[in-house]
């Protein structure tokens, strides 16, 4: 009873249905020992943390950031390049790489303060860009095309490998969404609506977008870092605008701002690509046509439907909102 | 003792001179309206004041200290706090966090002291406004003067020593406009000081103790209201001057 009563914070307000699929994946490998399919989800898992931590700092201050890449290969690249060239323990360069993501975050936070809309979206991509090409041309430190094989894994066993990334996704959802529904993400909302006003109500607001920026930039160091290491390698992909692009897309068609949405969209969407598998020569038509019919038909993505947020039952079961009456 | 001097603000966009030596003083617990023409420097006066803008010369003293330089958010810490002309709501939130964001303030939370004591706050000014039941509301449901209310109930949670209402009665009906002017006496009664930018003369005027007119940003007269309507300056800025030859061949 006393640590259920500890544990109330965590679970109060949380979305039943986030909850829902936190709990569904990991009931998932006793019950299938496909080895194919665990691999799939742990892919969505990954996919998850990522759009989860780009959702923290755009989906609540809607600065689209573009660029999101640089923090998931960067940190991806850093922890692969640690762990092989200077033989690092993985459970220290994730890390390590982790909050070398973060402090780049304070530094291109700092730098795009004052940009607002395209202006802010297209220096992001200009960061990934950058990145992108000194992969390449540090060929031997970075392996160039190839990138870095061969690194450490967690476990032997895939199904523990699927575990570890199935605890940070876990970590990561239960962080970014107790920070959100703290007094950070209501000044991160205060912003989204209006900066000036947030500002003449006494808030440093350039504190707190550097702030957002950071922490969405270590989330996704964390994410890159458990990629790099379960798939035993990093590669230019990593780094490439079409990853960032797919972030965006997961995210938005989850929906921004609710840290939910996103969970659900990278799980959803990167298990429907992995089985349009078998439908190989049309799987990149079907996929993006989906993606397309998803954003005409929920511009604001599934979880931010006016069906959903107008009923008080739905609103509970996918947001964890209680409206008092 | 003034609680907000301002000598000789100068601002100038480009060769236009926005604000020309602007110098006026607020005392504490008195009303102060600022009048003036479309166009004649009145916002870029508050934008001055309250660290949006930078001015050129001049001072502005607030309680003692000099203010120039300062990032706006460190000015409303100090107790100089602003409303815009066009609400500035805070849309997809609730209007009880909505209330919250400035308790986050250094200043709001220096002055209250514990979590409770600031929810409490928070309704009570909430409740005094008119705005209790609207507490689990969407901000976006709100009408006109609701927001406008909860802009300056979001101002009075950081404390202020002087409250700067930019228009405060611009796209309102009547109704609502009576309301926001006793909300103002009843602030005022309260001893909070108010500074006031308006358009609406006749209600303005039965409101403040005291009238600056700003016309193509500079300071023509200064006086109680019923002084200031008999000047013969205020009276050209507002209506034209005669023209005695007009259709004489």
């Amino acid at each position: 009873m006393n640590l259920l009563k500890r544990l109330a914070p965590f679970t109060q307000n949380q979305s039943p249905f986030g909850l829902l699929i936190l709990l569904a994946m990991a009931v998932y490998p006793p019950i299938s020992d496909n080895l194919f399919y665990i691999e799939i989800i742990k892919l969505a898992a990954i996919y998850a943390i990522f759009a989860m931590s780009w959702d923290i700092l755009t989906g609540y201050t809607h600065e689209v950031n573009f660029g999101f890449a640089f923090f998931i290969g960067g940190a991806g690249y850093l922890s692969g390049i640690l762990s092989s060239l200077l033989s690092v323990s993985l459970y220290l360069a994730i890390p390590i790489a982790a909050l070398a993501a973060g402090v780049s975050g304070i530094f291109i936070g700092y730098l795009t303060l004052r940009l607002k809309g395209p202006y802010f979206a297209m220096a992001t991509l200009a960061f990934a860009s950058i990145l992108y090409k000194l992969s390449f041309i540090f060929y031997e430190i970075t392996g160039g095309e190839e990138g870095i094989s061969g690194l450490d894994t967690f476990t032997d066993d895939p199904t523990k490998d699927f575990y570890v990334v199935w605890g940070a996704m876990v970590a990561i959802y239960f962080v970014l969404s107790l920070y959100a529904r703290s007094k950070h993400g209501i000044i991160l909302k205060a912003i989204r609506a209006d900066e000036d006003a947030t500002q003449s109500a006494g808030i440093n607001t350039a504190y707190y977008k550097i702030e957002a920026f950071a922490i969405s930039g270590f989330m996704a160091g964390i994410g890159g870092g458990v990629f790099t290491h379960s798939q035993m390698h990093i590669g230019p992909t990593m780094l490439s605008g079409y990853l960032s692009v797919i972030v965006v897309l997961l995210a938005m068609i989850g929906g921004m701002g609710t840290i939910v949405g996103p969970l659900l969209g990278a799980i959803c969407l990167s298990i429907v690509n992995e089985s349009l598998r078998i439908v190989e020569e049309y799987r990149i038509i079907i996929y993006t046509g989906l993606l397309i019919l998803f954003i005409y038909l929920a511009p604001d993505g599934l979880i931010n439907l006016k069906f959903i947020k107008g009923s008080r039952l739905l609103s509970f079961i996918f947001m964890g909102d209680r409206k008092p009456t | 003792m003034n609680v907000l001097e301002i000598s000789n603000l100068t601002k100038a966009f480009g060769g236009l001179k926005a604000l020309e030596r602007i110098s006026l003083s607020v005392q504490p617990g008195e009303i102060l309206g600022i009048i003036g023409p479309n166009g004649s420097g009145k916002t870029t006066l508050f934008n001055c004041i309250t660290g949006f803008l930078p001015f050129d010369s001049g001072s502005v003293i607030f309680d003692g200290q000099n203010i120039q330089g300062k990032r706006p958010h460190q000015i409303v810490n100090l107790g100089l706090t602003r409303t815009w002309q066009l609400v500035k709501p805070f849309f997809g939130m609730r209007v009880i966090e909505a209330m919250m964001v400035p308790s986050f303030s250094k200043r709001a939370r220096s002055s209250h002291f514990s979590k409770k004591d600031e929810k409490e706050n928070v309704t009570g000014i909430l409740r005094d406004m008119g705005l209790g039941e609207k507490l689990w509301q969407e901000v976006d449901n709100l009408s006109q003067g609701e927001l406008r209310l909860l802009d300056i109930s979001r101002a009075l949670v950081t404390c202020p020593k002087i409250l700067l209402l930019d228009e405060p009665f611009s796209g309102l009906s009547h109704k609502e406009t009576e309301n926001i002017s006793r909300v103002v006496r009843n602030l005022n009664s309260q001893g909070f000081t108010v500074v006031i930018i308006e358009h609406r003369l006749r209600e303005l005027m039965k409101l403040v103790q005291k009238v600056v007119v700003i016309n193509f940003g500079q300071k023509i007269a200064e006086g109680a209201p019923e002084q200031i309507v008999q000047e013969p300056e205020v009276i050209e800025a507002y209506l034209g001057k005669r023209r005695l030859k007009i259709g004489v061949a």
